[in-house]
């Protein structure tokens, strides 16, 4: 290392590179005088409020910045009027969102109609407590994070289905349907990519993951990026994000679960979207690109700033997603999950598994041994996927969709065979 | 019995076990406001989970009495309802309208009129089928995107209708016996800096679109007709060539001095969705074609023919047709001898389209049923005028 | 461990355990059941975290709350023409004595348990100890467990197969889908009623 010394304000409070040690001096301030129940109260207030206040203001940067990455894919401005460039705009959203009329439709089942607005926080909050923003930075750093992360989020469908049912209207019936079927289909997925990290890293912590990627300086999207393609789209899937929104699919089922929602009520739900999307884009940085670490840098950056610049990067991806790709159908949708991802993800658990029992039973050296398995792993990859798109492709490629230009024929049926007759002997 | 009816009965036979195993259909209302009507209108599809087993359309809700209220007003006067009868075509119905009238007046127009006519009416086509192919794609799901790809387009179009005419979507700008007003001097630069553009943003779209596998799944042997249906149903547009006849009225029924351009019909293979998509994207640039020969052989000369404000037709009845973005689009005058028209009728091709909406949609999704719908590409003010 | 926030927490989810637990029997719609079995649920799941039993408090919310209750719904909402209000049935004594007969037994057992080891130290590492008690002791209970599971899904996957007759329909649209004859979709989907005379619907000579 050059001339300095990291150890010299490791551990100070002013050391803002791991905010824990601010943390950590308070809670020992309250032992010092208080019961120990104070200060583990004090840490959890201290970490939900850091959250929240993290939390708060982005959701109202983000909004902006969708909407305005948004526009720059359809070649327009975006929003440009409410203070310096438009950044005010998420604001006034807000208060006129908070000053509409709240409805409510006459049949509704009153009480759980009121909330599924609230409680679908409860879901989108709590999975960043096992998020870690640096070595010792997680509210509560779980020795089963990675299933505290899916435990968590599969309990939000149930918050959909509530809002889905009370409303005693078919659009959000059906998005509340979809939503569920959905979100059950493709939390298999999601787990057995996520099986395949703790498989071969041996931990369930989100940290441990984290950590074991930097002891071994190798980010998991090299090692096994079928498992993170297939996480990536199963979040997209259970984000309702396109290509996978269908469950409130604009041109088909209004606005699916949350039709019935007016005012501040639907901007929760908006909200939360947005902060689901945040948190999962912040895990998949987490899980496959290596976290707070990187290749060192987390020594001079602050971790946490590593870990949001690569959050943002994933983010920005999903919004390229969300610009470009029209929406699949649910039943294709769903032969895509139980058909295509599951038996892959399925397979690199095996794989995973195989490769981690030799790394550990012959004692390799990982420097030589994990590239070889990355590359091994990168071209398995390539081959499921090219494997998949000859299988669905293959109808198509048979019969190309083209036109046929007639110049001299007008006419009809007779015409139309004559023509289809013509560009089939020009094949 | 045909083999077909063997069919159709062992089809519904399914649906009777379906029901029988306990299932409940659930009648679920799309519209009167909804994201992909495209306007006020009402379809009503009986699900079955997420089939589609009846559909029934209602309209009327965007009924303005238009050709009622025609006959209360000469002929000059009544061209301003075409614009709004399809307000996404406006120049395409301006023209119909004016050659019936001038059928009824025995009026001839001019060269310079013909041509400007010609040079209008397929700009209104590029403009036109942007929107109907955006659209289509956004109720594909995309989300927006190419509707605003789209759109740049067909701003430039109504650019070029504003500094001709002063208006962009109701343009009121043909006339009985011609055109309104003269080309401006900075019409036919623009129209040549867009002609030079657009083969490079066609190439853009079909790179974007076309291979796109989510396109191919959602829009690929969906909403199917085959071309004996489509021509039982009498569809025509855009919706008939696909299923791989080619009728065209600019070639079947020439006017205004089609006969005289060269171009081709694009047809399609399957009749579905897909198909009908990629015969908009083909016409766009088979109306390029028209305007390239076009732009440099506008003739000179007068652009409007000399017929009175409250010219009164003989006695009699004229029916003239047009391709329109959409289809045949027919005017059917008939004349009392006054100066306003005794009967007013519009042939819309939408309604007509419409109709098969019902055929092609039982059987698929709901999902597949919008995407359907919005590849008939309706205007509702066509429908019910 | 602290003694007053242990009580507190454990009193607080006891509470809404047994509260949510006593809302389903009182609960006269079935949905709203669901939400308080799901209330009941969470409240175990807290139980298991103040037992420092991560893993289980986390596989109980996985499991019963994401899964178990979302099937319930399912159950409900795919139920034709069933009731959707807990009314009265004749069911309702032997329901009772089955329901004595349980609680009798939990409060046996629970009585009859020596509760010492719950005071020693939290295992540490649950999960793995689980993983591989489930491998090596009890593997033979767990195997059957992957059987049973399985024919649960080919039975699932059977009872949802549509029968031969409308399989065969299926069958022959996918056919004429993949053969690219798109008439014959249109026939299976919805045959033309008429048959049409060759170039009736538009004429050669376009008319007029």
């Amino acid at each position: 290392m050059s001339g300095f010394d990291l150890a010299v304000v490791l551990g100070a409070w002013y050391d803002f590179r791991d905010l824990n040690n601010l943390s950590r001096l308070i809670t020992e301030w309250i032992a010092d005088w208080g019961p120990d129940w104070l200060s583990s109260i004090v840490t959890g207030l201290l970490g939900s409020l850091g959250i929240l206040a993290v939390i708060g203001p982005t959701l109202l940067v983000l909004i902006w910045v969708e909407r305005k990455v948004i526009a720059r894919f359809q070649q327009r401005y975006g929003p440009n009027r409410v203070g310096p460039k438009g950044l005010l705009q998420p604001v006034a959203d807000a208060i006129k969102l908070i000053l509409k009329e709240q409805l409510a439709p006459r049949a509704a089942d009153k009480l759980i109609f009121f909330l599924p607005p609230v409680l679908i926080f409860v879901p989108g909050l709590l999975i960043w407590g096992v998020l870690p923003f640096g070595p010792r930075m997680s509210v509560a750093d779980l020795n089963v994070g990675v299933l505290f992360l899916l435990a968590v989020s599969g309990t939000g469908v149930l918050v959909l289905f509530m809002a889905g049912w009370s409303s005693n209207n078919k659009y959000a019936l059906f998005g509340a349907m979809r939503a569920v079927a959905m979100s059950i289909s493709y939390e298999v997925p999601m787990v057995l990519a996520l099986l395949t990290l703790v498989v071969f890293s041996g931990t369930m912590s989100v940290n441990g993951i984290v950590e074991w990627q930097q002891q071994e300086d190798v980010i998991f999207i090299l090692l096994f990026p079928l498992s993170a393609i297939a996480f990536f789209f199963a979040a997209s899937a259970e984000l309702n994000r396109t290509p996978a929104d269908i469950s409130e699919a604009e041109s088909e089922i209004v606005a699916g679960y949350h039709t019935e929602y007016s005012g501040m009520r639907f901007g929760l739900f908006y909200a939360v979207e947005l902060g689901n999307t945040l948190v999962i884009s912040a895990f998949i940085a987490t899980f496959f690109l290596g976290g707070w670490w990187l290749w060192g840098l987390d020594q001079w950056v602050p971790s946490w700033i590593i870990l949001l610049a690569k959050t943002g990067a994933v983010y920005f991806l999903l919004i390229w997603t969300r610009g470009t790709l029209p929406r699949l159908r649910i039943d294709q949708l769903m032969s895509f999950c139980w058909k295509a991802l599951v038996p892959a993800t399925l397979i690199f658990v095996a794989v995973a598994a195989v490769e981690r029992t030799l790394l550990v039973t012959q004692g390799w050296d990982t420097t030589i041994a994990l590239p070889i398995m990355a590359v091994i792993n990168i071209a398995l990859t390539l081959g499921a996927v090219m494997l998949f798109a000859r299988l669905a492709r293959s109808e198509r490629l048979r019969r190309p969709a083209r036109t046929t230009l007639v110049r001299d024929r007008v006419g009809g049926l007779a015409a139309a065979r004559e023509v289809a007759s013509q560009a089939g002997g020009g094949d | 019995m045909t083999s077909a009816d063997d069919t159709r009965s062992a089809l519904s036979g399914t649906i009777e076990t379906l029901a029988g195993d306990g299932s409940e259909p659930v009648v679920v209302n799309l519209g009167p406001q909804h994201p992909s009507t495209h306007g006020v209108f009402r379809l009503k599809v009986t699900l079955d989970g997420e089939i589609v087993q009846d559909a029934e359309m209602r309209i009327g809700y965007l009924h303005r009495s238009m050709e009622k209220l025609a006959e209360e007003r000469t002929y000059t006067q009544n061209i301003p309802f075409t614009d709004r009868i399809d307000y996404l075509a406006a120049m395409s119905n301006n023209l119909a309208y004016c050659l019936a009238a001038e059928e009824l007046l025995g009026v001839e127009v001019p060269p310079r009129g013909q041509a400007i006519r010609v040079l209008f009416a397929e700009l209104q086509r590029v403009a036109s089928h942007a929107m109907a192919n955006g659209t289509f794609i956004n109720d594909c799901g995309a989300w927006h995107t190419p509707l605003f790809y789209m759109f740049r387009d067909r701003e430039r179009v109504l650019d070029m209708f504003e500094m001709t005419c002063g208006a962009r979507l109701t343009t009121n700008y043909m006339r009985i016996g011609g055109v309104a007003f003269d080309l401006p001097d900075e019409l036919l630069p623009t129209l040549r800096s867009f002609l030079d553009d657009m083969p490079d943003r066609i190439a853009s779209y079909e790179d974007l679109l076309m291979e796109n596998e989510i396109l191919h799944a959602r829009a690929r042997g969906i909403g199917v007709i085959s071309p004996e249906m489509a021509i039982n149903s009498s569809l025509s547009g855009p919706i008939l060539r696909a299923t791989g006849v080619p009728w065209d009225l600019r070639k079947a029924n020439p006017y205004c001095g089609y006969e005289n351009y060269e171009f081709d019909i694009p047809v399609g293979e399957q009749g579905d969705c897909f198909d009908r998509f990629l015969v908009r994207m083909a016409e766009v640039k088979q109306s390029l074609r028209i305007l390239n020969q076009l732009i440099d052989n506008i003739p000179d000369g007068p652009w409007l023919a000399d017929v009175p404000l409250h010219a009164r037709p003989p006695e009699g009845e004229a029916y003239a047709r047009v391709e329109s973005p959409r289809g045949e689009l027919g005017f059917y005058l008939v004349s009392d001898g006054s100066p306003a028209p005794y009967r007013f009728h519009c042939r819309p091709p939408s309604l007509i389209n419409l109709s098969a909406l019902k055929e092609m949609s039982i059987g698929g999704t709901l999902a597949d049923a919008i995407v359907t719908l919005g590849s008939i590409d309706i205007v509702v003010g066509e429908i019910d005028r | 461990m602290s003694s007053f926030g242990f009580h507190l927490a454990f009193w607080l989810l006891a509470a809404m355990t047994v509260g949510g637990a006593s809302m389903i029997i009182v609960s006269r719609n079935l949905i709203h059941a669901v939400i308080y079995l799901v209330i009941s649920m969470l409240g175990v799941a807290g139980l298991y975290l103040t037992l420092s039993a991560d893993f289980i408090a986390v596989v109980q919310v996985l499991i019963y709350v994401g899964a178990i209750s979302v099937l319930m719904l399912f159950a409900i909402m795919l139920t034709p023409r069933a009731e959707r209000n807990n009314t009265e049935t004749s069911l309702k004594l032997p329901a009772a004595a089955v329901m004595v007969l349980i609680l009798t037994a939990t409060v046996f057992v629970a009585l009859d348990t020596d509760w010492g080891a719950v005071r020693q130290a939290a295992l540490a590492d649950q999960a793995r100890l689980i993983g591989q008690s489930l491998i090596r002791e009890y593997v033979l209970p767990f195997e059957i467990g992957a059987v049973l599971l399985t024919a649960a899904l080919v039975g699932a996957i059977a009872l949802a197969r549509h029968d031969d007759e409308d399989a065969a329909i299926h069958a022959q649209s996918l056919q004429a889908e993949a053969d690219g004859t798109a008439e014959d979709v249109a026939l299976l989907t919805d045959p033309p009623l008429v048959e049409v005379e060759a170039d009736a619907g538009a004429g050669e000579d376009g008319g007029s």
